[in-house]
């Protein structure tokens, strides 16, 4: 488990983190959303030991050996493109210190898990920036980590290979692991993710578990099809319409206002499609930001 | 720290252009070893010596001054240069390059000069002598051997500095450059990482020696069993490369008369490249650790090379004898950078008392540690300092 309490490392006014505070429990995927510059991976780089804190308290409960504790893949590019796939995850693999043999075994499982046996022996310069991203990911995994960090994991990722890393970081936070995620794909990292800690400016402005700040949300939506026309945008409470082809998406004030439109669409219904729904996290902290 | 270094020297040293470099340098090392088999098949003439012909009063005469790749040849169709002597001069026959041209025709006015003075009466003998014969005493040959010698230690030294330097720092940059170093760093702590990278140039360095003198010891035990080095050594007197004939690869080392106190100042010199080597090294690291681009790169190691390139030509210049004893290089023998070049000169040019030499060294080591203390805050506050997304301004 990883608690961070009143982390705060500022290079300038609002640059950087500021009295971050969160835990990530075994198991969890925990995801720290925000805009550019909010902070992500300054947090991160904190809790890698990478650069110091200026205060605050970092607690790892953790049975692994120091150096094996964490997994970090970084938002940018980092491979050393002039060797072999088998070469650069045998390197960071004995990083970790680990054997030879346990290295060519997880190596196996990892290739295979991720799609990739196929590029064990090509250099990083020969793969595509999707594998090599899935390669920089086994680099995090292979000596199986308490904690994972994954700094923007999915960008640059296309459909397949952002269900395909999706499924496997969930599998690995099943594996008892704490996940830290960051990304700027809300709706993709919005069904995997436990916990969210939304930054803004270098301070934490949501936290919690996600389904509680969703339902603790006033805001709702309702989604109307077959509404090119938009003809309930008169009733009270709207407070923007969204048009997305012949479905208009109607956020509302209040619940009791979101209800009130659906039931007057349910009259006329004419085989409409009728959902009233919680924010998205893309909505959600767009909002607030 | 020891996956690092094994990682590093293993893309360094095991890389499909080092093994070029090592198949090259083993196919150099068999063919200058054995040379005079390989130019023998293709240029005879280069390596057997030229027989010349001449009349057996003028080889009484000349027969000692013959140089070493001139052979007498008593049968005058067998010979390649023929002399022959006429009432009225000297007619030469053969096929001559310039220099050729030249010894033969000292060699004739020599012999000319001798039988004429042969024939003239006793009390104009000394006459002549003092009109023909300038009395020259050269009193400087040694003094001028040892400065050469000393161009070639700095030259190489120089040069094995920097390209070993240059390495490591590349890799720093390259570290940082494609962003792997941030990776890194979360197994391995700045300092260990800093550590490697200093063992690691060394390693290279003493790894790439072993495997080139590998290479020449095998060559030259291959040698020794062919001949003991016999053609080999008969080929480079004859060239004049050798002042002495010797008969093996044995008797030339005896030849040279080592004595412990020469053994010793090679090692010393050694010893001061070794140091030499490290601290240019870190001051390479120390640089290259504010590099965020290749592009930066040659910006910022630029001048550090010109300022290496200047400290070159400073030895090279200061490098007489006064000027190593009590000049300049004399005091620069003494201050760290500088001492790596003027002290490994002054010991193969001038006697240097051992007080001189210890205080040098001992001010050398205290310069690299303190170096590398000093140095191990410094690259642990700016390893990450411009690489991805880092805004290390200070609050």
């Amino acid at each position: 488990m990883l608690t961070v309490e009143q982390l705060t490392k500022l290079y300038a006014e609002n640059s950087g983190c500021q009295n971050v505070s969160l835990i990530c429990k075994k198991g969890e995927i925990h995801g720290i959303l925000g805009r550019n510059g909010s902070g992500k991976t300054t947090l991160f780089r904190c809790l890698l030991g990478l650069i110091m804190a200026d205060r605050g308290h970092i607690k790892i409960e953790s049975a692994q050996e120091r150096i094996r504790r964490f997994g970090y893949l970084p938002e940018e590019r980092s491979v050393i493109a002039d060797i072999r796939v088998t070469e650069m995850i045998d390197f960071f693999g004995s990083l970790k210190k680990m054997s030879r043999e346990e290295i060519a075994v997880e190596k196996r499982s990892w290739l295979k898990k991720l799609e990739c046996e196929t590029l064990e022996f090509k250099r990083l310069r020969e793969c595509s920036k999707g594998n090599q991203q899935k390669i920089q990911l086994i680099c995090a995994m292979i000596h199986q980590p308490d904690i994972l960090i994954l700094d923007e994991p999915l960008t640059g990722l296309d459909v397949s290979n952002v269900k395909l890393f999706k499924k496997i970081i969930v599998e690995y936070a099943r594996m008892e692991k704490a996940v830290l995620l960051s990304s700027h794909q809300y709706e993709e990292i919005e069904p995997i993710c436990d916990y969210l800690t939304v930054l803004e400016k270098s301070n934490v402005i949501i936290q919690g578990k996600l389904s509680d700040i969703k339902r603790n949300h006033p805001i709702k939506t309702v989604s109307i099809s077959e509404d090119a026309h938009m003809i309930y945008a008169l009733q009270k409470g709207i407070i923007d319409i969204r048009q997305e082809g012949n479905t208009t998406k109607y956020v509302c004030k209040s619940e009791a206002d979101a209800y009130n439109i659906a039931s007057l669409a349910l009259k006329n219904r004419e085989g409409r499609t009728i959902k009233v729904e919680s924010l998205t996290l893309k909505d959600m902290v767009g909002d607030q930001q | 720290m020891k996956a690092l270094i094994r990682f590093s020297l293993n893309r360094r040293l095991n890389n499909p252009v080092s093994m070029m470099l090592y198949a090259f340098s083993f196919a150099l090392i068999a063919i200058l070893l054995f040379a005079d088999v390989i130019l023998n098949s293709f240029a005879p003439a280069l390596v057997n010596p030229r027989a010349i012909y001449m009349n057996t009063e003028m080889f009484a005469v000349l027969g000692d001054h013959l140089p070493t790749h001139l052979v007498y040849q008593k049968d005058k169709k067998l010979a390649d240069i023929t002399i022959e002597v006429r009432t009225d001069g000297y007619v030469v026959e053969g096929i001559l390059d310039y220099n050729e041209k030249q010894i033969i025709d000292q060699l004739i006015h020599g012999y000319h000069r001798i039988i004429q003075m042969e024939r003239l009466p006793d009390y104009l003998i000394s006459v002549v002598d003092q009109v023909l014969i300038a009395d020259i005493a050269w009193q400087d040959l040694e003094e001028s051997k040892t400065n050469h010698l000393g161009f070639v230690v700095i030259t190489s030294i120089y040069f094995m500095l920097l390209s070993f330097s240059t390495a490591v720092a590349n890799e720093v940059v390259n570290e940082k450059t494609s962003n792997v170093i941030e990776v890194i760093l979360t197994s391995v702590s700045h300092k260990h990482h800093y550590y490697s990278k200093l063992l690691i140039g060394w390693l290279t360095m003493v790894t790439q020696l072993f495997i080139h003198g590998f290479g020449f010891v095998f060559w030259l035990m291959v040698r020794t069993v062919y001949d003991q080095g016999f053609g080999l050594l008969e080929m480079v007197y004859r060239w004049g490369w050798l002042q002495e004939r010797v008969l093996s690869f044995g008797s030339l080392l005896s030849s040279l008369n080592v004595t412990i106190s020469q053994g010793i100042n090679v090692l010393l010199c050694a010893t001061f490249l070794m140091l030499g080597i490290l601290l240019v090294q870190l001051l390479m690291v120390l640089i290259s650790i504010h590099i965020n681009s290749i592009e930066e790169a040659a910006a910022i190691q630029g001048p550090f090379y010109l300022g290496m390139l200047v400290i070159y030509y400073m030895a090279i210049f200061i490098n007489s004898s006064q000027q190593l004893n009590q000049g300049i290089g004399y005091a620069l023998s003494f201050v760290p950078v500088f001492s790596m070049l003027f002290m490994p000169s002054r010991l193969l040019s001038v006697n240097v008392l051992t007080s001189e030499l210890l205080l040098s060294l001992f001010i050398a080591l205290v310069m690299l540690i303190f170096c590398v203390v000093i140095g191990q805050e410094h690259y642990k506050r700016n390893l990450l300092k411009g690489s991805s997304k880092s805004s290390y301004v200070k609050k």
